[in-house]
């Protein structure tokens, strides 16, 4: 039925490959890439689409001034549709991920606008959509996930948003943030995660697994 | 530590275990379904992990509107325009390659803008033309689909539908609550499809009730006959509900009972009339904040001494209701501005 795949879209779906596909969606990166630094226009539009709305999100989780954040994003644009760099890209996504934040954090620095920080950054929440969280005792066990969530370092939300939201890999978000390894990576993540693991051997917690259908469960994992 | 050791927060850590929710990798998938199939055990755990990993987003999240989505492409192309003095031809030539592409976009997302969408992402829409019509918090809306079907869109609720039908099948999607009085057409089923389930019918009034974050999803009747189904069912025979009777899902078992229904309650709405009978207090906020469009905080819910609150009105101010309702549940209340603040007294 083709109108259920418009209802997912009602209720929010992120992936904007999945609304809109594109000739370009099964080439692999390092090939889309090229394309781009030779001058193709519509591996440019392709990139543009896919990526300038998660670049921008990412960068008002800094800032408030949705201008500067723009100007970065053009910015850097502009400058890679000139470089003629002819190194390879094996991942576009974590590529303009890190050449965004440095530039940005630069630009901050340089207009001093860490004076308006965001009140919140990088504040989690978890959605209703994806899960079965509308189940009664889900609700209670996913306020409690959202508040430790949120009482975890900037830093650590970071790294959980990229890592579960972005789905970089540990290596990508060590690349991104400048930490040593992907060891660093996985260590904030890990940690972040074993901080909530209390809640998560909550008895409560295996309350709707356990009551779990095959129907529930297949929908599940086959995508 | 091998997988089979592995507790919740080690599957929530685990690269390849993410690698398999979120991306489409065919190699990582078949590691993980033989994987699974050998340790039949580990189900719930992995599902639960897959679970939290698909909900965690930004509270926060923005996006580019439409024209500063378009604007920014725009800049980015003239910006870095080649200058080449002198040598025109390959610079009209990239010009009208840059222009032919910016032409494709805007042609493509032209349709949108007609549609009144704000902080959308953008994109491509495809055949059939789509067209979608939203309602905010304290907003109804009525309108009529192509084929004539009248419809009533309630507060914080969207729905979908082709700019023409087809010729065989008459389908719209929708999240919210909705009134329909469909006009009869044997020759194509009208249908509405919602989260979990979908509801058909030839020529009939109802009212289809599924917001996302309600637990309780519902169909109701008024005249004719319609037919429910749930989306994933395996082989059940679809439900068939007569005027007056009202289909509630289950979630968990992917079924629908039927109950006879108290037509103002679930379709006064549509006359502005809001009724709550014996309703729970968590049901009567989430109404109420719909309707007015406002954010309710509680205090002292702990010394609420009931949960079942009664009241009917007709295009009353939030006020007027709160009085009443606080009256017999002995809250009293503060309104400012878009926020209202209940306290439940001794």
């Amino acid at each position: 039925m083709a109108v259920r795949n418009i209802y997912f879209e009602l209720g929010g779906e992120n992936d904007e490959r999945r609304n809109t596909p594109s000739a370009l969606d099964n080439f692999p990166d390092p090939e889309i890439w090229k394309r781009f630094i030779s001058g193709d226009e519509a591996a440019f539009a392709h990139i543009y689409r896919l990526y300038v709305n998660r670049l921008f999100n990412f960068g008002r989780q800094f800032s408030q001034d949705s201008e500067l954040i723009k100007d970065v994003i053009q910015d850097l644009f502009v400058r890679l549709r000139k470089s003629k760099s002819t190194g390879k890209v094996l991942s576009i996504r974590s590529y303009l991920f890190k050449c965004f934040y440095r530039d940005l954090v630069k630009k901050m620095e340089r207009e001093k606008l860490y004076t308006s920080p965001v009140q919140d950054p990088f504040a989690i929440s978890l959605s209703v959509e994806h899960s079965l969280f509308n189940e009664q005792t889900d609700e209670i066990k996913r306020k409690h996930l959202t508040e430790s969530l949120n009482r975890l370092s900037t830093k650590q939300r970071q790294a959980l948003l990229l890592f579960y939201y972005e789905g970089l890999s540990y290596k990508e978000i060590s690349h991104i943030f400048d930490l040593k390894n992907s060891k660093s990576a996985r260590k904030l993540v890990y940690r972040s995660i074993d901080s909530l693991r209390k809640i998560f051997n909550h008895p409560v917690l295996w309350l709707y697994p356990a009551l779990a259908t095959s129907i529930v469960f297949e929908s599940f994992f086959r995508r | 530590m091998k997988y089979s050791e592995y507790q919740l927060q080690d599957f929530l850590a685990d690269e390849l275990f993410n690698r398999w929710i979120k991306e489409n990798d065919p190699h990582v998938d078949d590691f993980w379904q033989k994987w699974l199939a050998a340790h039949p055990g580990k189900a719930p755990m992995l599902e639960e992990a897959a679970r939290i990993i698909r909900s965690i987003e930004y509270k926060d999240s923005h996006k580019l509107s439409t024209n500063e989505y378009l604007s920014l492409y725009e800049n980015i192309l003239r910006r870095s325009e080649p200058i080449r003095r002198g040598y025109r031809p390959a610079s009209a030539n990239f010009t009208k390659i840059a222009a032919f592409f910016l032409l494709l976009i805007v042609a493509s997302l032209g349709i949108w803008l007609g549609l009144d969408k704000k902080d959308e992402p953008p994109k491509v829409v495809s055949q059939p033309i789509l067209i979608r019509k939203n309602t905010l918090p304290g907003q109804k809306l009525a309108f009529k689909l192509p084929d004539g079907t009248k419809v009533k869109l309630n507060a914080s609720s969207s729905i979908e539908f082709p700019k023409e039908f087809k010729n065989d099948l008459r389908e719209v999607a929708m999240a919210g609550e909705a009134f329909f009085e469909v006009v009869e057409d044997t020759s194509r089923p009208f249908t509405v499809v919602t989260r979990d389930f979908s509801t058909t019918a030839l020529g009939t009034s109802f009212n289809v009730f599924a917001y996302k974050d309600e637990n309780k999803h519902r169909v109701s009747l008024l005249t004719g006959k319609v037919k429910v189904e749930s989306l994933y069912s395996t082989g059940k025979p679809p439900t068939i509900l007569g005027p007056g009777e009202q289909a509630t899902f289950d979630k968990k078992q992917q079924t629908f009972s039927i109950q006879v229904f108290d037509a103002l309650l679930h379709t006064g709405w549509r006359e502005g009339k809001l009724a709550f009978r014996d309703s729970k207090f968590s049901d009567v906020i989430s109404t109420l904040e719909r309707w007015y469009g406002v954010q309710i905080d509680v205090l002292n819910e702990n010394k609420r001494k009931t949960d079942a609150f009664s009241g009917t009105f007709s295009n009353e101010s939030l006020e007027e209701v709160l009085k009443v309702l606080g009256f017999s549940g002995e809250f009293s209340f503060r309104i400012k501005d878009k926020s209202v603040l209940i306290e439940f007294n001794d």
